[in-house]
């Protein structure tokens, strides 16, 4: 059963590419500012990331991994990985959807 | 460039959690300007959103007071109702009868603020506050009509003004983003530049407004040593004595055609500091302590004390802070313009809800006891600024049909079978003998008036106690 997505508002796709960035990996704030710039192109600004995290966190979807540096780190919780694989499946069906109609134009 | 000044435009719960690691972030790029604008654009929204990151870490957020039960939201309901449905009833009444004297927005404003109160009391939001916004909305709408109509300079801009920055002050501190004293920091930073800008529009010397400015300053300094200074009461005392008597010699001697007043407080004052540092430095022969010291074990002691005393101590408290403020009221109005006595406005407000305070404390039904009292503060009230007023005898209006509300609040109060009973009969009497008394006054009035006025007011009474039995029955499934 998918579950209800949260409304992010705003903030919304920058948290899926936090997800994203996240999905296999722990990284702290600049790591995945680069690293979303680099899978993705776009470039997070600091205030937007932090948004974002702040909303994540607090669902419960990332959470903070215990560090002695300053540069503190996140990884993915169950809930975010489940709320990943539900949004990329609905992009995924609404792409395949889209790629149909564009091949059925003669 | 350097952005992690930016970091201070986030609320304190936030740089509790995200400083640190968000300072380290900052450190490994220097931001661009589009990045230090999403910074600020990330403060506004850090701003709005403080449930997203800690709100209970240094907070001094009001706890929601508990449920208050079915039967005061009924109450409130019926209020609601019965002022809606009584306020159409009067403007349609007063443009068919009167056009010329256009006197119902007076009832529905100042019935209004009573609504807004009682509103207030029955949904609490974030502590007072919601009334406080309420209260403040309403009262400025009304002024700033009152302003228009008579189309005087804008004065009406100044409660505005005034009273919004203690809105402020206090939807800081309901919403946790500061302690009292940072809270007291912002709104006398707020007081001054408002003193400053008065010598601008209207006509008042810069000097004596920078002077009214320091003495709101020399306030926080005291509050200074007392908070965060741990200074005692009597030291916070002396130097409140000294900053205020300074500026009060430089005003006094900037003009001296009133003679040098200053002597009068300086003494007055004078004697109550040095009692002051007597009873502070003395110790009492049965305890052995000084008075602050003891005053302050009291204080601790007094988290146990039973409701009513804590009510009683908290309206006597009301009462002193009433008399200084009234009497620096006074002073003000004297000094500034004198024989303009615009300094009854505000006080006979403070007393109505003195009154209203007092009705509170004293009876044993709170609510309708501060209705009471504020009915019978503003029905003396009213009567005063008719007789000092020019015009006909109209106070005695207001007075009967607010008369015709009490009772039936006061018919709340009887022992009925049926809820709102003891209302429907003793608001119905006063309803009756406020339109015999008006048949009597201003001629015959028509006779279908009497049973439209009683079933109407019988089915408002009714119709919110309805409304909310339905809601809580809908909410208990």
């Amino acid at each position: 059963m998918r579950t209800k997505q949260p409304d992010l508002g705003r903030f919304a796709e920058p948290a899926l590419l936090i997800l994203i960035s996240l999905c296999g990996a722990q990284r702290h704030g600049y790591a995945m500012m680069e690293d979303i710039a680099a899978f993705s192109g776009v470039k997070l600004g600091p205030g937007t990331l932090y948004g974002a995290l702040a909303r994540l966190e607090k669902q419960g979807l990332i959470i903070a991994v215990p560090s002695a540096d300053r540069r503190q780190p996140y990884r993915l919780t169950d809930a975010g990985m489940r709320a990943l694989r539900e949004q990329l499946d609905a992009m995924h069906s609404v792409t395949t959807a889209g790629m149909q109609r564009i091949a059925a134009i003669p | 460039m350097n952005a992690t000044w930016l970091l201070n435009l986030y609320p304190r719960s936030w740089r509790d959690r995200y400083e640190p690691e968000f300072r380290a972030l900052l450190e490994e790029r220097s931001p661009t300007a589009p990045e230090m604008l999403d910074i600020l654009l990330g403060a506004v929204d850090a701003q709005l959103r403080p449930e997203l990151h800690a709100p209970e870490a240094g907070s001094h957020v009001p706890p929601e007071r508990p449920n208050r039960g079915p039967g005061i939201r009924a109450f409130f309901l019926a209020h609601l109702a019965l002022y809606l449905l009584v306020n159409m009833v009067l403007v349609g009444i007063n443009l068919l009868v009167t056009p010329q004297t256009l006197w119902f927005p007076y009832v529905v404003w100042g019935w209004g603020m009573a609504v807004v109160i009682h509103a207030g009391i029955t949904y609490p939001w974030r502590g007072l506050f919601g009334l406080h916004l309420g209260l403040y909305a309403v009262l400025n709408i009304g002024l700033i009509a009152i302003n228009v109509q008579t189309g005087y300079p804008a004065w009406s801009i100044w409660p505005v003004v005034t009273l919004g920055v203690l809105l402020v002050t206090h939807a800081l501190l309901a919403f946790g983003r500061v302690s009292i004293f940072q809270a007291h920091v912002i709104a006398t930073i707020a007081g001054t530049v408002e003193l400053m800008v008065l010598p601008l529009v209207v006509d008042v010397g810069v000097v004596q407004m920078a002077l009214v400015a320091a003495q709101l300053w020399v306030l926080v300094v005291a509050h200074w040593l007392i908070r965060v200074q741990g200074a005692s009461l009597f030291v916070a005392h002396t130097a409140t004595f000294a900053g205020m008597m300074s500026l009060l010699v430089l005003d006094n001697a900037r003009d001296t055609s009133f003679g040098w007043w200053v002597r009068f407080p300086l003494v007055i004052w004078g004697v109550f500091l040095v009692a002051h540092g007597i009873s502070s430095f003395q110790r009492t022969r049965l305890t052995g302590e000084t008075w602050e010291v003891r005053m302050r074990r009291q204080l601790r002691a007094r988290s146990g004390e039973p409701p009513r005393q804590r009510r009683l101590r908290v309206f006597r408290f009301h009462v002193a802070i009433f008399a200084l403020g009234g009497i620096g009221i006074v002073l003000v109005d004297l000094m500034e313009r004198p024989g303009n006595w615009w300094a009854w406005a505000p006080i006979g407000a403070w007393l109505v809800l003195i009154a209203m305070h007092a009705g509170w404390v004293l009876l044993p039904r709170m609510a309708f006891g501060s209705h009471l009292f504020a009915w019978l503060a503003t029905s003396v009230g009213l009567y005063a600024i008719n007789a000092a007023s020019q015009g006909g005898a109209w106070w005695f209006w207001p007075v009967m049909w607010w008369g015709v509300v009490v009772a039936a609040h006061g018919g709340l109060l009887l022992p009925a079978r049926t809820p709102f009973l003891g209302a429907h009969l003793l608001g119905g009497a006063a309803l009756v003998g406020a339109l015999v008394t008006t048949d009597l006054m201003t001629g015959p009035v028509t006779w279908w008036w009497y049973p439209v006025a009683a079933i109407f007011f019988s089915l408002l009474m009714h119709a919110g106690w309805m409304l909310e039995r339905s809601r809580s029955r809908s909410m208990s499934v």
